[in-house]
């Protein structure tokens, strides 16, 4: 009975540390197990593995369901599930790319307005619209561009310009 | 407490606390914030142009505004800041196009940019050092308006915002866009030439716009003039209106206190006209009397006298009158006859005139034919007369004076035939006397010459001398013929008339 208490209470133990010392105890081993803690031997899994074992073994044996060897099996049984459980769940928010970060080669196609005039041989400026945001770019064309004119953005040689032909309707 | 509660306690803090581990290893950047994740190995790839194979930088994550999971000890989080950076930059002494120095002062507003690759450029070079941005930017800005303004003139800087903007993008092209920051605003604050060359822009329009102003305040001024002296008028009109109206109501109001005062001496001059009044229809009374009084005792009798002196005057007037009329009736009628009397008289004479008239026409015109006839005559004789003059020439003219000389001397000594008795009282005796004779004759002849311009000596010699002239001559002998002629009519009357 002891022994399974403490094996939970050693998990526990293991996960509260590793929460208040963030990468504390992966950093241990410095590299030795370096991708080898990735996946289904990371902390949270092997501590929930662990404490889970330890209390479910705890719980089976407590409620005299089954002998000492019983709640050993039934406490491992337990302890995969929950180490499955946290495997998913890290795999879950790990795979999550919830932003995409917006490229240059985005502006290539997009449409905008000429805000400041382009000369025949000089920079003006152009608004565009990139991942849902206005976006100020200078820009040159091949023909002067009044203000106002609609614009393709035909290619992106840096960053912050664009080549720009206006709209033909 | 039984070892079943505290194991399941133990189930529940373990289930806490595995998810607060694997939550706390997910990490959320703010709107503002881009993340870089490194740590991962990149995948490997192939370019699809060359062949070549490569690992791309895909272990690099770049996560802006969205939630990443860092794998603790092997991934590594870094921030960047994408917020703008104010940046103020100031250029002194800067050469513009036209070679004008200028002080200029701008502000900028930079940015890292929004895009992966720019984030990825900035992170590389700010990462560590994102405060540095500010500085770092300040300086190259610093440079590229000094480059900017080199190749604008100060007027194209402050008026022409699109060719400064298309400018400072090609400078922000140079040297920014490569550190992935973005100049999102590039603005000139302000500008300061040396000299006065910006305030004498500006002059021209200043003088204009004060001249409009000093010609707006003139005018306002005029006219403000114009309604203030407006007002005087009509403020000063209807003070004269006022005045007239106190003055008559002075002078009624003096009126009626005089009147209220005269009233007093008034009413006494009343009484006493009243008093006056009577006194003299006493008077009258009094007058009436006496009067009444002389009437009977005086113009009664006075009328009674003069009636009768009256028409004993008419009687007399009556008298002579008739007199008179008796007096002019008698004149009349004898005027009457005597008119008569005239008239036949004068009937009768008029008659006697007329015929006495007709005899003497008749016997005018008897004696004008008869003149007629005498002178037609004489006008032949003479112009045989004349004919035979003209051939006999001027011995005959002069025969015929010679002839008449004797007369003449004969009238010239006839005021001495008449002389009874004389007594000669003279030096030269009794010479005197013809030399009296002789005075007259040239006295005559002289008178002759100087009243008809006949010079009758000079005539005379002239003949003598010479055989005669031309015309002068017949005209001489003419007005000698006639003068003869009328001397010798008149001889008969025994004096001697010189007429012309």
């Amino acid at each position: 009975m002891a022994w399974f208490l403490g094996l939970g209470i050693t998990g526990v133990v293991l996960l509260a540390l590793s929460l208040v010392f963030d990468g504390l105890l992966e950093g241990v081993f410095d590299g030795v197990l370096d991708g080898v803690l990735e996946g289904w031997l990371s902390l949270p899994v092997v501590a929930g593995f662990v404490a889970m074992t330890g209390f479910g073994g705890a719980i089976a044996l407590g409620t005299g369901w089954t002998g000492p060897a019983g709640a050993a099996g039934v406490g491992a049984v337990a302890g995969v599930g929950a180490g499955w459980l946290t495997y998913r769940f890290g795999r879950a928010l790990m795979r999550d790319r919830t932003a995409v970060t917006p490229r240059t080669d985005d502006l290539l196609g997009t449409s905008g307005k000429v805000v400041t005039a382009i000369p025949a041989d000089g920079y003006g400026e152009v608004l565009l619209r990139l991942a849902g945001q206005p976006l100020k770019c200078a820009a040159r064309s091949t023909v002067p561009l009044a203000r106002g004119a609609e614009v393709w953005v035909e290619a992106v040689p840096t960053g912050t310009s664009v080549l720009v032909r206006p709209v033909d309707r | 407490m039984s070892p079943v509660v505290i194991a399941v306690v133990g189930v529940v803090v373990l289930l806490v606390l595995l998810a607060l581990v694997v939550v706390s290893r997910y990490k959320v950047a703010g709107p503002s914030e881009a993340f870089i994740v490194t740590g991962r190995r990149g995948k490997r790839s192939t370019d699809p142009e060359t062949g070549r194979v490569f690992t791309d930088n895909s272990g690099q994550k770049v996560v802006v505004g969205g939630g990443v999971f860092v794998v603790p000890f092997v991934q590594q989080r870094f921030t960047l800041d994408l917020s703008s950076r104010h940046i103020p930059v100031a250029v002194r002494g800067a050469v513009t196009l036209r070679g004008v120095k200028a002080n200029l002062e701008g502000v900028a507003i930079v940015k890292v940019g929004g895009t992966e690759d720019a984030i990825r450029a900035a992170a590389q070079r700010f990462l560590m050092q994102q405060d540095g941005i500010v500085g770092f930017t300040q300086e190259v800005l610093s440079g590229a308006l000094r480059a900017i303004v080199g190749r604008m003139s100060v007027e194209d800087v402050i008026r022409d915002r699109a060719a400064f903007a298309g400018q400072v993008a090609e400078e922000a092209e140079a040297s920014l866009s490569g550190q992935g920051l973005v100049l999102d605003a590039f603005q000139i604050q302000d500008i300061t030439t040396e000299g006065s060359y910006l305030e004498d822009l500006g002059r021209p329009e200043a003088a204009r716009a004060k001249q409009e102003a000093d010609i707006a305040e003139a005018v306002a001024r005029r006219a403000a003039e114009q309604a203030r002296l407006k007002a005087e008028e009509e403020i000063a009109v209807a003070q004269r209106t006022l005045y007239l109206k106190q003055a008559e109501i002075k002078a009624e109001t003096d009126q009626a206190e005089a009147r209220a005062n005269a009233s007093g001496p008034l009413a006494e001059a009343a009484r006493q006209q009243d008093i006056l009044a009577e006194q003299e229809k006493v008077a009258e009374r009094q007058a009436a009397l006496k009067d009444r009084q002389l009437d009977t005792e005086v113009r009664k009798p006075a009328d009674a006298q003069r009636y009768a002196a009256e028409q004993e005057a008419e009687a007399r007037r009556v008298a002579r009158v008739k007199q008179a009329e008796a007096e002019r009736a008698a004149g009349i009628a004898a005027a009457q006859a005597e008119a008569e009397r005239a008239r036949l008289t004068g009937e009768g004479e008029k008659q006697r005139r007329s015929a006495l008239a007709d005899a003497v026409r008749l016997e005018g015109d008897a004696e004008a034919a008869a003149i007629g006839a005498r002178g037609a005559a004489e006008a032949e004789a003479m112009e045989k007369k004349a004919d035979a003059f003209d051939r006999y020439g001027d011995a005959a003219v002069l025969q015929m004076l010679v002839e008449v000389l004797p007369q003449v001397v004969a009238k010239a000594s006839e005021p001495l035939a008449a002389v009874d008795k004389m007594t000669v009282i003279s030096t030269d005796g009794a010479s005197r006397l013809t030399r009296t004779v002789a005075d007259n004759v040239a006295q005559g002849m002289e008178l002759l010459g100087s009243t008809t311009g006949v010079d009758l000596a000079s005539l005379l010699k002239g003949i003598t001398a010479k055989e005669g002239t031309a015309k002068e001559g017949i005209t001489a002998k003419e007005g000698i013929t006639a003068k003869g002629e009328a001397g010798r009519d008149t001889s008969e009357n025994g004096k001697v008339e010189i007429t012309d």
